[in-house]
């Protein structure tokens, strides 16, 4: 299965819970994922910037210039009411699925 | 080696970036923020900073993939969302990415706009001349035209009695009116007094026919009584003050006339100008008018017909009736209706002459102005054709993604008109500020606030859309042709040849009508340099024309040595009664050509320095000459038949000092050389001069050229030791004779305005053109100059090929230049030759202009460092 649809699949839910704990800036977010998925997770610009504007326009976040701390302009990106909802339902969803992976993987074991 | 630049770089990276339509400004900055990030970080972990800006940016992505996935989010948004607000949001964002080309083509679109507006104004203020009349499309002004062999004579006025003839006969004439002005009768109340108002002279239905708003009194029988006057609102003020005008005694003349009416003042659209108005019957005693003589025309003749009756019916009887009393003569009537009378009237003598319109200026500036827009919209396409290369990626990406042909076409057109509209908004600044000018340019009084009515509104709006349209049309068309594979392949190049023959085919056309312009310019400067330059046969330099009261007035005059000589008659440019009834011995009966009498005396040769072709002058020392004898021009002596005049019994039928016909025959004793005394437009009319001119109150000083406004306060000293009344007042002769040719004079400023916008708009696009191509061929300008090639001749290089455009413009201007020249000429009786200057001109300044445009793109192309040029891209 082509990975790269998955990752784009997986790229709203996992910028929400990124966006959970705090604002962020594109670049920042790009760092996070990456750290965090061990550097398994590789996004690029080009996909994450029409992400963030989808997600935008379905008004999951909100954005805002501002100067950073090294006097530089940034767009920084935080959760709206309507995104933590969001979130929850993207949890549900992806948990569903994952413990239904889960078992299909126990029983597939089993079955060896 | 040089350092490397990141800063340079990043901007580089950022240009190329914002080539991707379906980046928006803040997207690009976000990019940008994030590059930078992760340049920081790089370096910070002890990379390069060149290599550090290498691997961000290829971390980035390639600019066209992002673009695209961009692109992805934003199609469904762009075509939900208002569509006005997307043409204007793209067109906005493409104009600040292509700063230069924007200017060209909205500066370019704004002062085309601009002219049109303006000649909108224009043409909204000379058609509403005379429309304020509830009767305006009844009323009509009699005329007369006299064909003889030699020539036709064109008189905006009528024989006296026709007007009340022509009521009684025909039930569909209305109401008649006969009207003229004087400007020199005096008008006094108390210690008020002016000399220089216009006194309108009519009958008594003048407030009935023509529909002057009354404050006080009424229309209808305001000017029944032969003292009564009514007045307009300014002059009351100025006689009167604030007190009540009405049942107030003022004189004029000499006589004292009662206030029954104050008007509002005269709107400026009107061709009828006066400050007050009299009742007609007083010009029997002032000029001696006979109201039965056929044979006289004196009076500027209007009647208002029923509003079913055919003109051309009621025309043929009124004619039916002139040639019963003229005795089936060469002389004919026409109807001038009045809507035409300001625009379309070309005689010698007319009401309005200086402030006269003319219809054929109007579509000449008209037709100015929408050239100089049309050569802004082909800039427009020139240069969004010639960038195609870039909005080709755009509209095959555009396609990829879902957008169908016509909604290309429609992005285009919706982003031109944008541009055009943005164009307007400069366009209104530019009016606004330019109008003051224009109006002295012009003559004109116009207002910024007339462009509130609705229907020029309108007409403004609708031209700037179609501006629009027109300039987006081909590039449109042509862009939604692109095929989006062949496109994104990059091999869409293949139309190219095509598409660049149409480029050139439009500069040819920009500097065909700029080329156009220049020649016109130069033709109608040079006519109206023949005009003044031309010997009118009268010189009219260093004359004043003033008013005796009396002979001891006339004597204190003439006795100062500055006065080098005097004459008492009629000051050239005056309208002259026109007289049918002059007869010699084989005068044919049906000949009724109009003779114009002149009273003179015998200091009229020497004041004006006219001259004599044949015979003598009148002379102080032959007394008879005041009762026997007369000079004819030489136009006359025409009209009389072939040989000498001299000798000839002439018989003149006219008023006497009692306003009696009186008969009288003349032995003509001189041919006086033709000369001008209204404008060249004009054929000269055969003249009568006789020595009647003691009995005149006008005196014409030739004064000494030293000292000319010393020579004026003596005047006026003299003037105030005799006259207690009334201010001195004086016409300076040239001034009057230079008014005929106000008109002409406008014409050529305006013109030259025109013409200095239409080459300034060619140059634009000339200029957006040339650097187009240089910038296509950097990389040939590289190599070459890598070759060995000069400045010098990679400048010409360049240059060639526009000049070769330049001058097949030349070719194909040149003959609709001297056609076009010449009908404008037609409308002289006396015109210059233009011959071959004017072309020769307009081909040199057309090229050097060009050629200085092309030159300086093409030097700075020519002296950049090959060295960039071959890393460009």
């Amino acid at each position: 299965m082509s990975s790269d649809t998955l990752v784009a699949a997986s790229s709203k839910p996992i910028i929400l819970s990124l966006l959970l704990s705090g604002e962020s800036y594109g670049y920042q977010i790009l760092q996070r994922v990456r750290r965090v998925s061990g550097g398994t997770l590789k996004w690029s610009s080009a996909m994450l910037y029409p992400v963030l504007r989808r997600m935008e326009k379905e008004g999951l976040i909100r954005s805002e210039w501002r100067v950073s701390e090294e006097n530089r302009m940034r767009k920084y990106y935080h959760l709206t009411d309507l995104g933590r909802k969001e979130f929850e339902k993207e949890k549900a969803r992806w948990t569903t699925i994952q413990s239904a992976l889960r078992k299909f993987w126990a029983t597939a074991a089993a079955a060896e | 080696m040089t350092m490397f630049d990141l800063e340079k770089a990043i901007q580089s990276w950022k240009r190329e970036l914002a080539k991707s339509q379906a980046l928006e400004d803040s997207d690009t900055s976000e990019l940008e923020a994030a590059l930078r990030d992760d340049v920081a970080d790089r370096i910070r972990r002890g990379e390069t900073i060149e290599e550090a800006f290498r691997l961000a940016r290829s971390e980035m992505g390639e600019s066209k993939a992002i673009g695209g996935e961009f692109a992805k989010v934003r199609t469904y948004r762009r075509w939900g969302g208002s569509l006005l607000g997307n043409y204007m949001r793209v067109a906005l964002r493409k104009m600040r990415r292509q700063k230069g080309y924007s200017v060209i083509t909205v500066s370019g679109l704004a002062v085309g706009l601009a002219c049109c507006v303006l000649m909108m104004l224009w043409i909204q203020d000379e058609l509403s001349f005379d429309r304020f009349h509830a009767n305006r499309d009844s009323i009509y002004r009699l005329v007369t035209e006299t064909r003889s062999e030699t020539a036709v004579t064109l008189d905006a006025r009528a024989p006296t009695p026709l007007g009340p003839a022509v009521k009684s006969e025909f039930p569909e004439v209305l109401e008649f009116c006969r009207y003229r002005t004087n400007d020199n009768y005096g008008i006094r109340s108390g210690d008020k007094a002016f000399f220089n108002d216009i006194i309108g002279i009519a009958d008594p239905s003048f407030f009935t026919m023509f529909s002057f708003p009354f404050l006080k009194g009424d229309p209808e029988t305001a000017l029944d009584g032969p003292r009564s006057v009514v007045v307009t609102q300014s002059l009351a003020r100025k006689l009167f003050g604030d007190e009540d005008p009405m049942g107030k005694l003022l004189t004029i003349t000499r006589d004292p006339y009662t206030v029954t009416g104050v008007i509002r003042d005269v709107p400026e659209n009107s061709h009828l100008h006066f400050a007050c108005v009299i009742p007609i019957i007083n010009m029997h005693e002032y000029h001696h008018v006979n109201f039965d003589n056929w044979n006289s025309m004196f009076f500027y003749t209007y009647v208002r017909l029923e509003p079913q009756a055919v003109p051309s019916a009621a025309l043929a009887k009124i004619s039916g009736l002139v040639a019963k009393n003229l005795d089936k003569s060469n002389v004919a009537v026409r109807l001038q209706p009045l809507k035409d009378i300001h625009l379309r009237s070309d005689f010698a003598f007319d009401l309005d002459n200086y402030a006269q319109g003319s219809a054929s200026t109007l579509t000449l500036f008209s037709l100015a102005a929408g050239a100089i827009l049309l050569l802004a919209c082909i800039n427009f396409m020139n240069l969004a054709t010639a960038r195609s290369a870039n909005r080709g990626k755009e509209v095959g990406l555009r396609k990829v993604t879902g957008a169908g042909r016509s909604d290309i076409i429609r992005q285009f057109l919706g982003e031109s008109v944008v541009q055009s509209l943005l164009g307007l908004v400069l366009a209104l600044l530019l009016v606004w500020g330019a109008l003051p000018f224009f109006n002295a340019l012009a003559g004109k009084d116009l207002a910024f606030a007339h462009l509130l009515d609705p229907a020029l509104l309108g007409a403004v709006l609708g031209v700037t859309l179609f501006a629009g349209l027109l300039a987006g049309s081909y590039p449109a068309l042509y862009l939604a042709r692109f095929e989006p594979v062949r496109v994104l392949r990059g091999t869409f190049l293949g139309g190219e040849r095509g598409q660049a023959a149409l480029r050139k085919g439009l500069i040819v056309l920009q500097f065909t009508l700029t080329v156009f312009f220049v020649i016109g310019t130069i033709i109608v400067d040079k006519q109206l340099k023949f005009i003044r330059s031309r010997n009118l046969g009268i010189d009219t330099h260093q004359v004043v024309s003033t008013v005796v009261r009396s002979e001891a007035h006339a004597e204190a005059i003439l006795a100062d040595p500055r006065i080098l000589s005097a004459s008492q008659s009629v000051p050239p440019g005056q309208a002259l009664r026109a007289l049918f009834d002059i007869s010699w011995d084989g005068r044919s009966p049906e000949d009724r050509t109009p003779f114009y009498p002149v009273k003179v005396d015998p200091e009229y040769l020497r004041t004006f320095r006219t001259e004599l072709v044949e015979g003598r002058f009148f002379a102080r020392e032959t007394e008879s000459d005041r009762t026997d004898a007369v000079v004819v021009n030489e136009t006359a002596a025409r009209a009389m038949g072939t040989g000498s005049p001299l000798g000839k019994r002439l018989t003149v039928t006219g008023p006497n000092h009692q306003g009696m016909a009186e008969t009288k025959t003349y032995t003509v004793i001189g041919v006086m050389k033709d000369f001008h005394q209204s404008s060249l437009r004009q054929t000269i009319e055969p003249m009568v001069f006789t020595w009647e001119g003691d009995q005149l109150p006008w005196i014409n000083l030739r004064i000494n050229p030293v000292g000319i406004a010393e020579t004026i306060q003596f005047l006026e000293k003299t003037w105030k030791s005799f006259v207690t009344e009334f201010p001195f007042t004086f016409d300076v002769l040239d001034d009057k004779i230079d008014a005929f040719y106000k008109q002409d004079r406008r014409t050529r400023s305006i013109l030259g305005v025109f013409t200095i916008l239409a080459l300034f708009t060619a140059c634009l696009g000339l200029v957006g053109l040339a650097s187009f191509v240089a910038e296509r061929r950097t990389k040939e300008i590289g190599i070459r100059k890598v070759l060995g090639a000069s400045t010098r001749g990679l400048v010409l290089m360049q240059s060639r090929e526009f000049l070769a455009w330049v001058l097949a413009a030349n070719a194909v201007a040149w003959p609709a230049a001297y056609i076009a020249a010449g009908r404008w000429l037609h409308g002289f009786a006396y015109r210059v030759r233009p011959g071959a200057t004017p072309a020769l001109l307009a081909a040199a300044f057309s090229l050097v202009v060009a050629f200085l445009c092309v030159a300086y793109k093409a030097v700075r192309a020519a002296t950049a460092n090959p060295g960039d040029s071959l890393r460009y891209e």
